[in-house]
């Protein structure tokens, strides 16, 4: 599911892809906390968030497709539990049918929450489709993240394309080994295959770190130098920062 | 059969050798013995191959030279420096390994970012790498490489780059193990004309005898932990005896069947 | 995407900003320590090891996983890679998962604490120790660990879920009578799923390579012996169910009358006049409703309580008690209560005569009067709940019932899966073609063997 979406982009083109993804992550960031903490009654603002968003989204032109995959894959999960929403909340009842009651409270908390977490799904997915996935993560460990998560992430988006075609032969193979079980591969035969799958990770795992033993590593990871701050580009976030809590005071 | 190790003349300076293997024993926790006592001299320069069946010891062995595998018995001298846990990285300053699945071996999320991690780690200057990084790319074949990401690259390029990742710290020795396993043969051609031009010791454990034939001036055979034989290669791998007592067979080119030549691949 | 439900994969907004700061500063310190012991001593293994077994665990989570005929479960794998390579350890690799799933938008970023500390702390730390516990001192009985990660990695989907339920409910996202026990009672079932994947692969792996189970003792410890390990684990299982069957309230029976008004004490509403001195709302506790003016009339416009009385919204109130209802005054009068301060002179459980007009058509209604909420007498827990009841004696005894009995069971299938998945199957042969390429440590033994 995931390999056509992790890609990687081509020589920047846009403003958004330009920007430093240390910039970005701190904006989508503050864009994210000023959305959770609105209260509800601010229509005007959230409208007026997703406006900003739609411009954003048309800044980045050159990555439209790439946006609205991952927010269609995502969206779904949102639908469901904001569909789930209403019914667990008490207070003013709504609807009733037997024990199942949609209440004032839980659409207006359905309500609530589904804005945001639109809004706040957007936000990512445009952050993804316009930075490549190794600069996110170098982002975040220039912005504090411990170098053990940092490094660990990293890992695990690179051996990701590694581990899961090698999980899809072992199914496969198994699949075609078996014979007469409705599902192809019974319940024992896909825990063996699963904790072989783990062996296989685990010597690969092994055999990694002695390659990075064999050029000089460690333990302790060196980072290469890393580009300074450019003036214009903090310009830039500081001012969608400022817009962006500026707009809370919208009448 | 074996033959006496070369030994240069003697002349007013003796360099030690590249490599150098006293007696190596190496056995696993749970008692299984995968050397049996070694010993081996490479010279400087030399292109050695190292052949044998599944499990006689060739992985083993090559992981002693640069200190991954610590030895149970024995010594290791590479370019004259024992090996031991004190002395590490400057022992793997020296040698360039390339492990047989290229995929262990690019682990950063870049082309640039791999190469660069050697002479990062080793102690060359910050400065200095990008330019190292070019060289090394450029040496392989593939300059221009550096924002490429590995899971994108082919089964060929991937290997060249491997390749790439270790010269890029100029290391005097190069070991290679199974370098030709998953190549097609134009690429698997490359590679040999590639390493024959590389001016460095080179240790290259192999299935691929054809190309032990053709890129190694002397073979050792090893079989159950043990040297079995050692001289030149194009005497070792004639020697049908030999090899199939020991597990092997003859090159294919000795079979009656011949390589394709460049000309002919193209 | 069993564990993308309510509460587990959270989206943005889903729980409120303070409860996202407090659970994110208690991760956040969480993974510093794990981060700064685990990297304590260079170890050039570690953040290889840690990246590749959360790819590991990643594409895990995506496998669907044959459980019967026609069930699939999925793996959330908390428990599992806590078993693996240990709880501080397991907690960072869940992290790494985590966070890069919600860069992928498969749960927000505000929302990383909870999401962190219910996933990664909770179902990986917690859910070891309780597995430790347990296993006891070795691990040298397959079938007791196997057992073990089984009941451990069940138990962890319904705590992380009470965790969830709770931050949902302080969060004001909803009530946390009808969030607890939905959620625990899924994670029950979802987690059998979650158990039946732990326990397969940690058979296979305690068969093959027992070594890299995590927390191999050097003594040679006896294991304890099995009765102490059934009470433990019992005793366990009843703390646990009484645990849970402490907070959620399966039906919104009251039993005990007195707790309604109680909890209501902070939302206690004032009448509200409007200028010249007119009545526009009256909070009439006694009858349950709220009472506001339409169209010249009094009508009952919220319930306080649906249980409350058998008054429902939109209700007109003719009379109370035969004495006519024209106004807000005048049924403020009716029901004893003053205007100035919305004290009521009523006796709880005083029989009421209503008549309501409902749908064109007269009703009377008898109504026992509710008692009116005391001001200020709430419990500061209680506060952050708003709308809590807490649960009668009767929904006390069915919970605990329901909880300790599910656990219990759970407890002895554990049992059970740990006999069972070590025992060989007939015929099947032992699975050796996980030894890679690369002929590692323990690679050249079967080479030897072959040759």
């Amino acid at each position: 599911m995931h390999e056509k979406i992790l890609t990687c982009v081509e020589p920047p083109l846009t403003l958004l892809q330009r920007l430093d993804p240390r910039i970005k992550i701190v904006c989508a960031l503050v864009w994210a906390v000023s959305v959770v903490s609105l209260p509800t009654r601010h229509t005007r603002v959230l409208t007026a968030y997703g406006a900003m968003l739609l411009i954003l989204v048309v800044l980045g032109h050159a990555e439209v497709g790439k946006f609205l995959r991952r927010l269609a894959a995502a969206l779904p999960l949102i639908l469901l539990l904001v569909g789930l929403l209403p019914f667990f909340s008490r207070g003013q009842v709504v609807w009733q049918m037997g024990p199942l009651q949609i209440t004032e409270q839980g659409l207006e908390s359905a309500q609530r929450v589904g804005v945001r977490a639109v809004l706040c799904l957007a936000m990512v997915c445009l952050l993804w489709a316009t930075t490549p996935e190794a600069q996110l993560i170098a982002a975040m460990r220039g912005l504090g993240l411990p170098a053990v998560l940092a490094g660990a992430i990293a890992f695990m988006l690179r051996y990701l394309y590694v581990l899961r075609p090698e999980l899809h032969r072992l199914w496969d193979a198994r699949a075609a080994r078996t014979v007469g079980t409705a599902a192809g591969v019974g319940f024992r035969s896909a825990a063996n295959l699963l904790g072989a799958f783990f062996l296989r990770a685990h010597d690969r795992a092994l055999r990694v770190s002695d390659a990075m033993a064999a050029r000089g590593y460690q333990g302790r990871s060196l980072l290469l130098p890393r580009d300074r701050f450019q003036p214009a580009q903090i310009l830039v976030g500081v001012t969608f920062i400022a817009v962006i809590i500026g707009l809370r005071w919208l009448p | 059969m074996t033959a006496g190790v070369d030994r240069s003349p003697p002349g007013p300076t003796r360099f030690p050798p590249a490599v150098r293997l006293e007696r190596l024993v190496h056995r696993y926790p749970n008692g299984i013995e995968a050397l049996r006592g070694v010993d081996l001299e490479v010279p400087t320069g030399q292109r050695l191959a190292l052949v044998g069946p599944n499990g006689a010891g060739k992985t083993t062995l090559l992981l002693h030279l640069n200190g991954l595998l610590k030895a149970t018995g024995g010594r290791v001298w590479i370019c004259g420096l024992e090996v031991s846990a004190g002395n590490h990285a400057a022992v793997r300053r020296q040698i360039g390994y390339v492990f047989q699945d290229p995929d262990d071996q690019l682990f950063c999320p870049t082309v640039l970012e791999d190469v660069g991690f050697g002479p990062l780690h080793l102690g060359l200057p910050p400065e200095a790498i990008g330019a190292a990084v070019r060289q090394a790319l450029a040496a392989v074949g593939l300059p221009g490489f550096e924002q490429r990401v590995p899971q994108r690259l082919s089964a060929g390029e991937k290997r060249l780059v491997a390749l790439a990742t270790v010269l890029s710290y100029q290391p005097e020795i190069l070991v290679l193990d199974e370098p030709s396993a998953w190549l097609d043969p134009r690429n698997r051609r490359m590679l040999i004309e590639l390493l024959g031009k590389l001016n460095k010791t080179q240790i290259v454990a192999t299935h691929d005898l054809d190309l032990a034939w053709d890129l190694c001036d002397r073979t050792v055979l090893l079989c159950h932990g043990q040297v079995h034989a050692d001289g030149p290669t194009r005497e070792l791998l004639s020697d049908r005896k030999l090899l199939e007592a020991n597990g092997l067979e003859l090159p294919l080119r000795l079979q009656g069947v011949q390589p394709a030549t460049p000309a002919q691949m193209r | 995407m069993g564990p993308a439900l309510l509460g587990m994969h959270a989206p943005d907004g889903l729980f409120s900003l303070p409860i996202n700061v407090l659970f994110g500063l208690v991760v956040a310190v969480l993974l510093a320590v794990a981060c700064a012991g685990l990297s304590r001593r260079p170890d050039h293994r570690l953040v290889p090891m840690m990246g590749i077994l959360a790819a590991f665990v990643f594409a895990g989570q995506m496998v669907n996983f044959p459980i019967s005929s026609g069930t699939t479960g999925h793996l959330l794998g908390g428990t599992l890679t806590a078993i693996l390579v240990g709880p501080w350890a397991g907690t960072v690799v869940m992290a790494s998962v985590i966070i890069f799933q919600a860069l992928l938008g498969d749960g927000g970023i505000t929302v990383l604490g909870p999401n962190i500390f219910n996933m990664g702390v909770v179902g990986t730390c917690l859910a070891y120790y309780i597995y430790r516990l347990l296993v006891g001192r070795s691990l040298q009985a397959p079938a007791r660990v196997v057992a073990a990660s089984f009941f451990a990695a069940w138990v962890s989907l319904p705590l992380g879920s009470v965790f969830a339920s709770l931050q949902l409910a302080v969060s004001g996202t909803a009530s946390l009578n009808r969030a607890l026990p939905a959620m625990v009672l899924t994670h029950m079932v979802i987690g059998v799923g979650e158990a039946l994947i732990t326990a397969g692969v940690v058979a296979f792996v305690i068969k093959t390579r027992p070594d890299l189970l995590y927390g191999q003792p050097t003594s040679q410890a006896q294991p304890a012996p099995g009765r102490l390990v059934v009470g433990l684990g019992l005793l366990g299982s009843l703390v646990i169910a009484t645990g849970l069957s402490l907070l959620p309230h399966w039906w919104d029976h009251p039993d005990g009358l007195e707790f309604v008004g109680q909890q209501q004490g902070f939302l206690r509403e004032e009448p509200q006049a409007a200028e010249g001195g007119s009545l526009v709302t009256l909070p009439a506790y006694p009858l349950g409703v709220r009472l506001s003016m339409a169209d010249g009339r009094v009508v009952a416009a919220h319930c306080y309580d649906r249980q409350a009385g058998p008054l429902m919204p939109g209700d007109i109130l003719r009379s109370i008690d035969s004495r006519p209802i024209s106004d807000l005054t005048s049924a403020a009068a009716a029901l004893h209560i003053d205007v100035a301060d919305g004290q009521c002179d009523l006796t709880p459980g005083q029989w009421l005569q209503v008549v309501v007009q409902r749908g064109g058509q007269d009703i009377p209604l008898t109504v026992q009067a509710s008692p009116a909420p005391r001001a200020g007498a709430t419990a500061p827990v209680v506060a952050l709940l708003p709308d809590y009841t807490l649960p009668g004696v009767s929904g006390l005894i069915s919970t605990s019932l329901a909880g300790g009995i599910g656990t219990t069971v759970m407890f002895l299938a554990a049992l059970g899966a740990g006999r069972l998945l070590m025992r060989p199957l007939p015929g099947m042969p032992t699975d050796t073609d996980f030894t890679g390429p690369a002929a590692d440590r323990k690679g050249a033994e079967e080479c030897m063997r072959k040759s």
